[in-house]
C-alpha cells in the first residue's frame, strides 16, 4: 500500500483543514495526509485565492525552494518548477493526479540532490528535512469514506464549531402559511361523501358540480379578464368586493376565513339573495377596471393575499370533494407541477396525491385505491389543482395498470428504508 | 452499504440552509459559520465555510442527520462525501440573487447523480422581498432537466415550511408511504 503523501496546508483555517483531512481520507483514498508542521511535510498545499494566498506562496517558495507546492485556484495557473496546479473546485480525480505528480517531482528532486551530494565537495546549504526518514513514518490508518459525525470528531482535531442560536421559529403572517386540514377538520368544514362506484352512472353524476353556480365561477371569470387585459380589475358583488391584481399575483378581499368558507359552500345566488340570471339583477354583479387611485388605496393593504392560494382555497371549499363539470373521471389525470404547498390550504393526504399524480397519470379512482384513501380527498385536491391549471387529462389507454410502477426501486427493494421514511414523516408531522 | 440516514441541504450563500436545519433539528444545530473573507461577504455577514449539522431524533433511537453543504466554491469536493448515504436533496434558492436560475442550474448539475439516485425538492426563499421569478418559471427551468420536483416558497425560519418541504421530499420518493 502506498504511504500517504504528507502535506502541510497553508493559509487555511482549522475548519478548512479538517475538510481537506476528510477529503484526503475519503475520496482521495488516503493517498495524502495533512501534517501540522512544515518540517514533517513532503509538500505543501496552498489556496492561491485566499487573501494572502499569493504572498504565502512566494514566501514558502523562498523558504523551501526544493519542496513541491500544490496550488489550488479557480483560475488556471501555469505550474513553474516544483509546483502542481489543481483547479477548484477540487475533485478527487484531479487531486489524486496532483498527488501522483507531486510524488514524481519529489522523487526526481531527491535523485538530483543525491547526485549533487555525491559529486560536490563544497558544503551545501542546510539540509532539507529528512524526507526519507519521515516518509517511512506512516499515518495511514484507514478511514471510512463517509463523513464522520461532527459530534464524534476526535478531540485532538476538533473542527472549530460553535453552537448557533436556534432560528427564530415565529410563524409568518397567518395568511401566508399553509393550513392543513386533517380528516376531522375536513369532515367538519366540508362534509362527508361516500366513495362512489365508477361503473354506476347515477353515482358518477352525483359527484359533479358546476363552479359557475358558485362564487368560484365568478372569481375565475374575473381572473380570466384581469389576465387577458393584464390590468387590475374589481369584481363587485352585494356580498364583497374582490380585487384581482394579475401583475402582482395578488387578490384583495376583506373577509375572514369563516366568511369565505360560508360563501363558497352555497350557490352564489343564495349568498346575495338575487337572481344573477335576471337582467335586472345582473348590474349588481359587475367587473370593472381598477383606477390608479383605487389601486394605490389597496397596494399596502393587509388584506392582500396570494392569488394562487386564494383560487386554490375557493375551489377546494366549493368542491367539498366533488369534481368540476368538464373533467372526465374515466380518464387518467396527471399533475403538471406540484403546487406551492407551503402557502395552500391542504386537504388530507395532499402530499401523497401530488406525489402519485406527478409521477404517473392515472384515474382518480385508481389513485384513491392505491393510496388507500377516500375518493373525496382526491377529488377535492384535483378540483383545487384544476383551478390553478395544474392538471391535464390523458386518454385512458395509458392507464396505470398496464405500466410498471415508476417508484424508486431503492425504496421498493429496502423495506427498512421505507420504515425509516415513515418514521421521519411521523416526526415531521409534529411541527 | 452506507447508512441511509442523511438529508442534505444545499444552495448558494445566504439561501437559508443553516436556518432551515435549525428549524427542524432536535438539537441546537452545530455550525461552522465564520466571518466571510471573500466574495460572499457582500451577501451575508458570515457564511458557512464547512458544514452545518443537525439531528432529528426518531422513535427507537434512530437519528436522521441533517447536513448543510458548504456555501463556498472551494469546498464542493465535500459534496460527494456528504451525499453518500443521503436520503434526498433539499435545494434552497434565494430569489433576491441576481440570477437564481443560474444557481439552480449549477446545483442541479453538481448534484445530478445524487438527484437521479434519490429525489430533490426545491425551496425558494426571500420571495416576500423579491416575488419574481415566480415558481412557475422555476418549474419551466426544471423541465430542461427532465425533472418535476416539488418547488415551494419557503421561509427558512418557519418550521412548518421546512417540515412541509422535507415531507414533500419523502412523498416524492415514495407517494404510497403512509404515516403510521
Amino acid at each position: 500500500m502506498t504511504t500517504p503523501l504528507r502535506l502541510a496546508v497553508l493559509g487555511l483555517d482549522t475548519r478548512a483543514q479538517n475538510l481537506f483531512r476528510m477529503f484526503f481520507r475519503g475520496p482521495c483514498l488516503n493517498q495524502a495526509v495533512i501534517v501540522d508542521h512544515d518540517n514533517d511535510a513532503e509538500a505543501f498545499l496552498i489556496d492561491l485565492d485566499t487573501q494572502n494566498g499569493a504572498k504565502l506562496f512566494a514566501l514558502q517558495r523562498e523558504k523551501y525552494p526544493n519542496r513541491v507546492i500544490i496550488v489550488l485556484s479557480l483560475k488556471d495557473q501555469t505550474p513553474i518548477g516544483a509546483t502542481v496546479f489543481v483547479k477548484k473546485p477540487a475533485q478527487a480525480q484531479s487531486m489524486l493526479s496532483a498527488i501522483e505528480k507531486t510524488r514524481a517531482l519529489i522523487k526526481e528532486m531527491d535523485t538530483q540532490q543525491a547526485l549533487q551530494t555525491r559529486f560536490k565537495r563544497a558544503p551545501e546549504p542546510p539540509p532539507p528535512p529528512p524526507l526519507e526518514t519521515s516518509r517511512r513514518r506512516t499515518d495511514n490508518k484507514p478511514a471510512p469514506a463517509e463523513l464522520p459525525e461532527p459530534a464524534t470528531q476526535p478531540a485532538d482535531a476538533p473542527p472549530a464549531m460553535k453552537v448557533v442560536a436556534r432560528a427564530d421559529k415565529e410563524e409568518m403572517a397567518t395568511h401566508k402559511v399553509a393550513m392543513l386540514l386533517d380528516e376531522q377538520s375536513f369532515k367538519s368544514y366540508l362534509g362527508y361523501r361516500e366513495d362512489i362506484d365508477p361503473a354506476n352512472p347515477a353515482q358518477l353524476a352525483s359527484v359533479y358540480y358546476d363552479p359557475k353556480e358558485f362564487l368560484q365561477g365568478h372569481i375565475q371569470s374575473a381572473c380570466k379578464i384581469a389576465f387577458a387585459r393584464n390590468h387590475p380589475i374589481r369584481l363587485e358583488t352585494p356580498w364583497k368586493s374582490i380585487t384581482i391584481l394579475p401583475e402582482q399575483g395578488l387578490v384583495h378581499i376583506v373577509a375572514d376565513e369563516a366568511q369565505i368558507r360560508a360563501a363558497c359552500g352555497i350557490p352564489f345566488r343564495s349568498i346575495i339573495g338575487i337572481d344573477v340570471d335576471s337582467p335586472s339583477q345582473q348590474q349588481r354583479v359587475s367587473i370593472k377596471p381598477l383606477t390608479k387611485s383605487e389601486f394605490e388605496e389597496i397596494s399596502d393593504s393587509p388584506h392582500l393575499v396570494r392569488l394562487d392560494a386564494f383560487l386554490w382555497k375557493i375551489a377546494l371549499l366549493t368542491s367539498k370533494g366533488r369534481i368540476p363539470q368538464g373533467l372526465d373521471l374515466q380518464q387518467a389525470f396527471h399533475l403538471k407541477n406540484w403546487p406551492s404547498m407551503t402557502r395552500m390550504l391542504l386537504p388530507p393526504q395532499a402530499m401523497r396525491i401530488a406525489g402519485l399524480l406527478t409521477q404517473q397519470p392515472q384515474t382518480l379512482f385508481a389513485a384513491a385505491a392505491k393510496l388507500g384513501i377516500r375518493q373525496q380527498y382526491v377529488f377535492a385536491f384535483i378540483s383545487a389543482a384544476h383551478a390553478l391549471g395544474l392538471t391535464e387529462q390523458k386518454p385512458v389507454v395509458i392507464e396505470v395498470e398496464e405500466k410498471p410502477e415508476p417508484e424508486k426501486p431503492a425504496i421498493q427493494a429496502h423495506p427498512e428504508r421505507k420504515s425509516l421514511l415513515k418514521k421521519i414523516l411521523n416526526r415531521l408531522k409534529f411541527f | 452499504m452506507s447508512q441511509y440516514n442523511k438529508i442534505i441541504f444545499t444552495g448558494p450563500v445566504g439561501a437559508g440552509k443553516t436556518t432551515a436545519i435549525a428549524s427542524i433539528s432536535d438539537i441546537p444545530p452545530v455550525s461552522t459559520d465564520a466571518s466571510a473573507t471573500d466574495m460572499t461577504k457582500e451577501r451575508k455577514a458570515s457564511t458557512t465555510v464547512a458544514l452545518d449539522y443537525g439531528i432529528m431524533n426518531l422513535p427507537g433511537g434512530e437519528k436522521i442527520h441533517l447536513y448543510g453543504t458548504p456555501g463556498q466554491e472551494r469546498f464542493d469536493f465535500m459534496w460527494d462525501i456528504l451525499t453518500n448515504g443521503g436520503i434526498g436533496l433539499v435545494l434552497l434558492l434565494d430569489n433576491t440573487r441576481a440570477d437564481p436560475f443560474q444557481d439552480l442550474k449549477f446545483f442541479i448539475q453538481k448534484f445530478r447523480e445524487f438527484i437521479d439516485a434519490t429525489c430533490i425538492v426545491i425551496g425558494v426563499t426571500q420571495m416576500d422581498l423579491s416575488p419574481k421569478p415566480v415558481l412557475e418559471e422555476y418549474h419551466k427551468q426544471m423541465e430542461q432537466f427532465g425533472l418535476k420536483p416539488p418547488i415551494f416558497e419557503v421561509d427558512a425560519r418557519s418550521k412548518t415550511d421546512v417540515s412541509l418541504l422535507v415531507q414533500a421530499l419523502l412523498y416524492a420518493i415514495d407517494p404510497v408511504l403512509e404515516e403510521k
